[in-house]
């Protein structure tokens, strides 16, 4: 028993204790916070917005809200759980990841407004009783698509969301991404593209991708949050791909290749050396042959 | 002052021919020495059936020491045959005299160990039925390969450089051998090749003599570089290195030295000819001998202390392994006895006298086969990955009675080689030692045709 508490680790935590106590170790959430109006309504493509920012900036400490992979080791909470939920409104959240506190770092000029509301109304769609607005993006519902444009090498992607109805829709701000099939897997290309208002977005293919013997290439559409909007895939074979000149080196005349692929500067002396040296032989056997005539 | 003792007491040409053809007539002791050697190889021979039977599992070669005592005595083999070039062609072209009675014994030694050694690589063999997929599949990129070839150039040429100037002494073998079996005068009659002691003739052999003693020195070189390379060519620890080749060959040449001044004992005994290889001879095979061992010592020096000053970590495990390790022992015996202790003996011109000559010559051929094994073994035992998770024989060596049976076999058979060649054929050039004793070849022609009637 004596060995679970390390002098090492024993420090260590007595440093953080230390810390969280020198700082001010409690939230000051002002009564305006609670009161702050929200700038827009929230929506569930919004709240798609703020899952991804708040992959990015959030995750490493509180993990994903409601799964419990947050850090303890620096106290920082889940903020999915219905404890904190129901204690902080929007505003007061809002306040609380906007001024920082202790570990908690300020986001103040780290993200502009829109996306600190993104990632509020992301983090409170947890909340029950919050109200989202809009359509939910159903994955099954979303299709992708491409056309493509030879003569520039143009790759224009269509996304586009059947509803209730069936009726399909253009897909506005969904990011696409381009792949080149490879033999192991497939290798991303290009940065994402955005759709427009159009669930439009263009797609420039670079010209220097590998393909086959005739330039032939596998070209791959994916949404990049497959999360959202899954995992639906378009794929089409162009010869968009540089020509490929493929050198067996198993085929060229190498020290470890067959004897029939020697490489010549070898094989050349090899003859010569041993050629010269037998044929010498040869000329001494033959004129031991001739000692009797020598002797007439 | 080599030219100055012949001189002072003159040999008759009949006195010549007569010592150096009579141990071809004379048998003493030669039906047990060869029941010695055939006893060896009978056991060597049963020992390999049972090795073709039950696979190479009856040596102690495993996964990780996949070239054992073979390899090593196959280094040991080629070396010591390189003699035959150095004596024979290097210092005969330069001209130096007293090697004559010596050249023809440097050369038997080459075609008995020469051609034993590739016989040992067989033997190496899971397989050896397939020997033959060698030339037939062989890749010119291999270096084994290129041993193939160079083993077999080499078997050739010093066969060549064996039987030309063998050619003028058959017709004394012709006369006086009349009282041998028909089949030696078979022999004799065939090798002659229609050799009457012309002048025309003379020059003709020595011309191609000259030619082929020319040829051998690359080829020389170059087989026991190329054996040198079958282990340099790697990136093994303790092999990967770039004075391989000049290492092998200095290492040759001590070696096939040491076998030489065995030699001069034996046959200058045995065939008593202390007469022509005499304490002179001994003394300037001596000296010889010390030149080359202090060049082989320098060629040492360079490839144990190079990689002991740097010390890189795979070379560490190796060179402690030798210098204090599992293998210090055979090391620095094989260092200080077979190298360091016989060069500042025969500094002295006491030790280069026979008996001394023979002794430090056993210890210098014993140090260098064990260092062929010193330097084959220690580094199949340090691969690149650690040896683990393995039975525990994998990760030692040391040969099986079977291993040790098969190389005797081979020393037997590279001996006997000898004694047959030396039964068969004077082991000096007559017409050599004659012309040296300033007889004419006349007055040979003559003693040929006197002799004859
Ligand atoms: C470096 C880690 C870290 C990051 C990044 C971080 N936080 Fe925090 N957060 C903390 C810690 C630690 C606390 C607890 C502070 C305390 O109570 O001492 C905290 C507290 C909070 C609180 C108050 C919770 C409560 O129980 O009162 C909110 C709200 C919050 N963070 C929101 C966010 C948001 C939104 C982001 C992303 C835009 C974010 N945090 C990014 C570490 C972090």
């Amino acid at each position: 028993m004596k060995h679970i508490l390390k002098p090492r680790k024993t420090t260590f935590i007595f440093i953080l204790l230390i810390l969280s106590f020198s700082v001010n170790a409690q939230w000051n959430i002002p009564d305006y916070a609670k009161n702050t109006k929200l700038p827009t309504e929230p929506t569930y493509k919004l709240t798609e917005t703020g899952k991804q920012l708040f992959i990015k900036n959030c995750i490493q400490c509180h993990g994903l809200p409601g799964e419990g992979k947050n850090n303890t080791a620096i106290n920082a909470p889940d903020l999915g759980t219905a404890d904190y939920q129901s204690k902080h409104n929007a505003g007061q959240f809002y306040y609380q990841f906007n001024e920082g506190m202790g570990f908690m770092p300020s986001f103040k000029d780290k993200l502009n407004k829109d996306d600190k509301w993104s990632i509020t109304f992301y983090v409170k769609s947890f909340d029950k009783g919050f109200k989202i607005t809009g359509e939910k993006i159903k994955a099954e519902n979303c299709v992708i698509d491409f056309k493509t444009e030879d003569s520039a090498r143009t790759l224009i992607a269509t996304a586009n969301i059947i509803d209730k109805n069936g009726i399909s829709k253009p897909a506005e701000g969904v990011e696409i991404n381009f792949f080149v099939k490879r033999i192991f897997g497939n290798l991303p290309i290009g940065e994402t593209v955005i759709t427009d208002q159009n669930g439009t977005a263009v797609f420039k293919f670079p010209d220097n991708i590998p393909g086959d013997e005739n330039g032939k290439i596998k070209i791959i559409a994916k949404f990049k949050d497959s999360d959202a909007y899954g995992t639906a895939m378009k794929s089409a074979e162009l010869n968009w791909g540089t020509h490929l000149h493929f050198v067996n080196p198993v085929l060229e005349r190498t020290l470890w290749g067959p004897n029939n692929r020697v490489p010549l500067w070898l094989l050349l002396s090899f003859l010569i050396v041993t050629g010269s040296v037998w044929l010498t032989i040869f000329y001494v056997v033959f004129q031991i042959t001739q000692i009797k005539k020598a002797g007439k | 002052m080599s030219e100055v003792i012949h001189k002072d007491n003159k040999k008759s040409l009949s006195k010549i021919v007569d010592d150096l053809t009579k141990p071809l007539k004379r048998h003493y002791g030669f039906t047990p020495w060869i029941l010695f050697l055939t006893a060896i190889m009978a056991l060597g021979i049963w020992a390999y059936i049972i090795q073709i039977r039950d696979g190479l599992g009856v040596t102690a070669m495993r996964d990780y020491v996949s070239w054992g005592l073979y390899i090593a005595s196959f280094i040991f083999f080629i070396a010591t045959a390189l003699i035959g070039m150095l004596i024979s062609a290097v210092l005969g072209l330069i001209g130096i005299k007293w090697i004559t009675p010596i050249a023809r014994i440097a050369e038997m030694i080459a075609i008995g160990f020469a051609m034993w050694a590739g016989l040992i690589i067989i033997f190496d063999m899971g397989r050896p039925d397939r020997v033959l997929n060698i030339f037939l599949h062989g890749r010119i990129q291999s270096p084994i390969v290129w041993d193939i070839t160079v083993v077999t150039t080499y078997v050739a040429i010093s066969l060549i450089l064996y039987l030309l100037p063998l050619i003028p002494d058959i017709p004394f073998l012709k006369k006086t051998m009349t009282d041998q079996p028909k089949w030696k005068q078979k022999i004799y009659a065939v090798l002659s090749f229609g050799f009457k002691g012309h002048t025309e003739q003379y020059k003709l052999i020595k011309r191609l003599t000259r030619i082929m003693a020319i040829l051998i020195i690359p080829v020389a070189l170059a087989i026991h570089t190329v054996t040198s390379w079958l282990f340099a060519l790697t990136l093994r620890v303790g092999w990967d290195s770039t004075i391989f080749g000049p290492y092998y060959v200095t290492g040759a040449f001590v070696t096939g030295g040491a076998a030489v001044l065995i030699a001069m004992f034996i046959f200058s005994r045995d065939f008593r000819l202390k007469e022509y290889i005499t304490d002179f001879h001994f003394d300037k095979m001596g000296k010889l001998l010390v030149l080359l061992m202090l060049v082989y010592l320098y060629f040492n020096i360079n490839e144990y202390l190079v990689p002991a000053y740097k010390m890189k970590t795979l070379d560490e495990h190796h060179l402690f392994g030798l210098f204090t390790g599992k293998f210090a022992l055979m090391f620095w015996t094989v260092q200080l006895g077979g190298l360091i202790i016989p060069i500042i003996l025969m500094l002295f011109k006491k030790m280069r006298r026979p008996t001394p000559s023979l002794i430090i010559g056993i210890a210098v051929v014993t140090g260098a086969f064990f260092k062929r094994y010193l330097i084959t073994i220690p580094t199949l035992l340090h691969p690149h990955l650690p040896i683990q998770n393995v039975p525990a024989e994998f990760s030692t060596y040391w040969p099986t009675a079977f291993e040790w049976s098969i190389t005797m076999m081979a020393v037997a058979g590279a001996v006997l080689i000898i004694t047959i060649l030396a039964k068969l054929f004077p082991i000096m050039p007559i017409w050599e030692i004659a012309h040296e004793e300033g007889i004419t070849n006349e007055e040979i022609n003559k003693f040929v045709e006197e002799k004859n009637n």
